[in-house]
């Protein structure tokens, strides 16, 4: 079996990275689970940190997520959704991403940062590129950006802008592409040693 | 390199491991420094102690252990 010949779907979660009451972000993530979830092969879920609910008076395995955790073992690449506030990632997301370790090695990772001015989440992006590495994620080059998020979908949740659909198919083609090189290589390639 | 080091020849592979879930083949494909662990004294890997990681080819799980 090569990486072209593997004709099993790959699984791709959305992580949902805030808690916050009327989060714009949502309308993000639920718009990139239905991109992935209408590409063939691609398994997806929606994973909201707020229903997750971890711990925040311990540490290393006791904070640990059963269900997270599997759901993250059994995971080829994630696609994390992070607004912007005050130029950082929210802090709930980045403890949750600490949580794991193993189960992120050598998975492909795409950002969509979001933002209510126009840099799209330009800055939450950049600084979520050397925690993502420092866990063993393999980053992709295409980011989702969205500006003026409160502003972008309808009341149904439709995205009104349709360039943001291009926009999400190629920086999903170029997750696919990742994820699917990279399960060959944890799967078939040993570590010379 | 020190007098006394022992090269391993290039290219040489570890025996793969069974995967403790369902016993297929692993591939060992990364190591890591796990800085959340304390190394032993006088260990050279400063700031925390270096794992191996496995993933089995049939169930995708992932095992971890010291280098």
């Amino acid at each position: 079996m090569s990486a072209d010949t593997d004709d099993r779907s790959l699984f791709i979660p959305v992580i949902l990275g805030t808690s916050r009451v009327g989060r714009a972000s949502k309308n993000v993530a639920r718009f990139v689970v239905r991109h992935l979830a209408a590409m063939p092969g691609i398994e997806t879920a929606l994973v909201d940190v707020r229903e997750l609910a971890p711990r925040i008076d311990g540490a290393g395995e006791e904070i640990k997520i059963p269900a997270f955790s599997e759901l993250c073992m059994r995971a080829d690449a994630f696609v994390l959704v992070a607004p912007e506030y005050n130029h950082g990632y929210p802090g709930l997301l980045k403890h949750v991403l600490d949580t794991n370790l193993k189960e992120y090695i050598h998975k492909a990772v795409g950002i969509c940062g979001v933002s209510s001015g126009n840099f799209g989440g330009t800055r939450v992006i950049e600084n979520l590129l050397p925690v993502l590495r420092e866990l063993g994620l393999v980053t992709i080059f295409w980011d989702g950006s969205f500006s003026a998020a409160h502003k972008l979908f309808d009341a149904a949740g439709q995205i009104l802008d349709p360039a943001y659909v291009r926009r999400i198919d190629n920086f999903a083609k170029e997750l696919v592409w990742m994820a699917r090189v990279l399960r060959y290589g944890r799967e078939r390639v040993p570590l010379e040693n | 390199m020190s007098q006394d080091e022992v090269a391993r020849p290039y290219g040489a592979r570890r025996a793969p491991l069974a995967c403790p879930r369902c016993g297929s083949e692993m591939n060992r494909h990364a190591v890591k420094i796990d800085t959340t662990l304390i190394p032993e004294e006088g260990s050279p890997d400063a700031g925390g102690v270096m794992m191996d990681f496995h993933t089995c080819r049939e169930c995708r799980y992932v095992l971890e252990h010291r280098a």
